[in-house]
């Protein structure tokens, strides 16, 4: 009883230091790794906020490098704006020679002539005095008539449906005219667009083209027009020999 | 004796062995400690039995291992209800070990005393 007593007791003190020692080791182990967990945090810090610096300085060029890209974007886009703007110039350019060079068809205020030949007193050819010949509208007289439209600030000019530019040339091929070398006959009809009244008071001055004209016996008739359509040019100039310098 | 250093070593080596390299979860190691300290105070009441001759295998491997789950298991409890019950436990079972370590201290200071009138 008593042996058995002694035998118990020291499997109980066994059983129990085993628990502790179990306890113990555990917490102990915790703590401890926890202690070291704080240590290499400790020792780890300094390197971590070195990083954390050259990281931030990464960032903030990075940052500045986007405020680059973004001006220059914003430059493309002006560029782009202009370049724009700078195509509407051209093409307004373009719209303007167009007008001048006749490419295109024209509508505006202006005024129409009408010269008409004198009633004939027979065939041109068998008329034998150059007195005769007055009455007649010569190639001349339209070249009159367009240069005084041209003075009075004419922006475009068409001869019977044949529009007059830089290049027209009105010309007297026997007893016909021609004008961009298409024959163009009695009568002729002149249309101009611009200020109509400019135009007019150009023609009907005192002592001016329509009363020399009229004198001659040939029959004008002159009224503003508010609503003149003139023809684009018939033939496409070719440049062959001009170069711009 | 070298039954229980034994079982002390081995108790040691299998809590080393057991716990994970980063330790326990917090959690855990709240409830350790109130065990380890019911743990104690049953070793040291022990002690204090042996000394008197009141020692009981029985009463006190009982009262290791269910002190020891109960001071767990308050610690436990009062983490789910928001408390620090294992407060109780600590106070208990602290003024515990001071009571039984000042009796056993004046067991071994009597003892001793004896033994110096008697040699004086």
């Amino acid at each position: 009883m008593r042996r058995q007593k002694e035998w118990e007791r020291r499997l109980g003190a066994a059983a129990a230091a085993l628990t502790l020692g179990f306890l113990i080791a555990s917490l102990g182990r915790s703590i401890l790794s926890q202690q070291q967990s704080d240590f290499s945090i400790r020792w780890r810090s300094p390197i971590i906020l070195q990083r954390l610096v050259a990281v931030e300085e990464v960032n903030h060029q990075l940052r500045s490098e986007v405020d680059q890209l973004r001006r220059k974007v914003e430059e493309y886009e002006k560029a782009q704006a202009e370049g724009k703007t700078l195509t509407r110039q051209l093409i307004q350019e373009v719209t303007r020679l167009r007008v001048l060079t006749g490419l295109t068809r024209l509508r505006g205020p202006g005024v129409f002539i009408r010269l008409e030949d004198a009633p004939t007193k027979g065939p041109v050819e068998q008329q034998e005095s150059p007195l005769d010949q007055l009455g007649l509208v010569h190639d001349a007289d339209l070249l009159w008539v367009v240069n005084e439209l041209r003075g009075a600030g004419a922006e475009a000019i068409a001869i019977n449906e044949q529009r007059v530019v830089g290049t027209t040339a009105i010309r007297c091929v026997g007893n016909l005219i021609t004008v961009n070398g298409e024959r163009v006959s009695s009568p002729y009809e002149v249309v101009a667009i611009g200020d109509s009244q400019k135009l007019m008071s150009a023609l009907l001055m005192k002592g001016g083209i329509v009363e020399q004209l009229q004198r001659t016996g040939i029959r004008v008739l002159v009224t503003p027009r508010q609503d003149i359509i003139i023809p684009s040019l018939s033939v496409t100039p070719q440049i062959r020999f001009a170069r711009p310098s | 004796m070298w039954l229980v250093l034994a079982s002390l070593l081995l108790g040691l080596s299998l809590g080393f062995l057991a716990a994970p390299a980063e330790g326990f979860p917090l959690a855990l190691q709240i409830y350790l400690g109130p065990s380890l300290l019911a743990a104690t105070d049953a070793i040291v009441g022990g002690w204090r039995a042996s000394l008197e001759g009141t020692y009981d295998t029985a009463v006190f491997v009982s009262g290791f291992f269910v002190n020891m789950l109960a001071a767990g298991l308050l610690a436990f409890v009062g983490d789910l209800l928001r408390m620090d019950l294992a407060l109780a436990a600590v106070v208990a079972f602290g003024t515990r070990i001071f009571n039984n370590l000042a009796v056993v201290r004046r067991v071994y200071l009597q003892r001793w005393r004896q033994r110096v009138t008697s040699a004086g």
